[in-house]
């Protein structure tokens, strides 16, 4: 792959609720079908979690479901990285991932009721940055991409 | 959802996607089913169906092998792709449940 400049792939505003997020991932997934048939099923499964995760997170957290409010989605481009950028309207947060500890293999932890989002956004991402109510992340295209 | 039946063995079969907007929706309708898993030795969850997942997808399929579990009931996810079955690996859900292709 040959360096190239950061590139919007897509870009919408999303309204508060999960049927919004599920419509507008259908959506964003249509649109990489169509434009990017050469991704990889592998990575167009990450992008569909993913972005699932970090819009239901910025509609239900950050909104809380405020019907005035949206959260912007954003998809971008750069070299061998899709970026993926949520920004709300919510109060924003301070989160150290690194501080949170998903290592411990008991059954209680595995099979818990909450924070499954954040393990699961952790392990299949290469970065995650989150800077109030803006969360970035890198997703690492691979050799079955060619795009 | 749809509920069939083989002999002792349960089967629910989710025709659409495991995603938060349809959650809610199965709950509901497994809150109906539930009181019949007494009736089963087995319960087998078909997500051939199934292409979009999110965690919160996860934490349903997690309920229900705790409902199942509870009951004395076998657990056991059938006809998910490779991609929803690498999933649950990664979340080490494989120590708990077998995941068959069908």
């Amino acid at each position: 792959m040959h360096d190239m400049e950061k590139m919007i792939i897509y870009e919408s505003k999303v309204d508060s609720s999960f049927q919004s997020v599920h419509d507008t991932v259908d959506e964003i997934m249509q649109h990489f079908s169509t434009n990017f048939n050469t991704m990889g099923t592998k990575t167009l499964f990450k992008i569909n979690f993913l972005l699932r995760e970090l819009l239901n997170n910025a509609v239900e957290h950050g909104n809380q479901f405020h019907p005035d409010k949206q959260v912007v989605c954003r998809i971008l481009r750069e070299n061998d990285f899709i970026i993926l950028e949520v920004i709300d309207e919510g109060l924003g947060i301070e989160s150290d991932l690194n501080n949170l500890d998903y290592d411990v293999d008991t059954e209680d932890i595995i099979l818990r009721e909450r924070n499954r989002g954040l393990q699961l956004l952790k392990e299949m991402s290469h970065t995650i940055n989150i800077s109030g109510n803006q969360i970035k992340v890198h997703l690492a295209l691979n050799e079955e991409d060619s795009l | 959802m749809k509920k069939s039946i083989q002999g002792q063995t349960l089967i629910l079969s989710i025709t659409e996607g495991l995603t938060a907007n349809k959650i809610a929706s199965y709950n509901e309708e497994l809150d109906k089913i539930a009181p019949t898993f007494s009736e089963f030795n087995e319960l087998l969850l078909d997500l051939e169906q199934t292409n979009n997942i999110d965690s919160t997808g996860v934490t349903f399929v997690i309920g229900l092998f705790k409902k199942a579990k509870a009951l004395g009931l076998n657990f056991c996810v059938i006809g998910a792709n490779s991609d929803v079955q690498s999933l649950f690996k990664l979340m080490k859900l494989d120590q708990f449940f077998e995941m068959k292709n069908q």
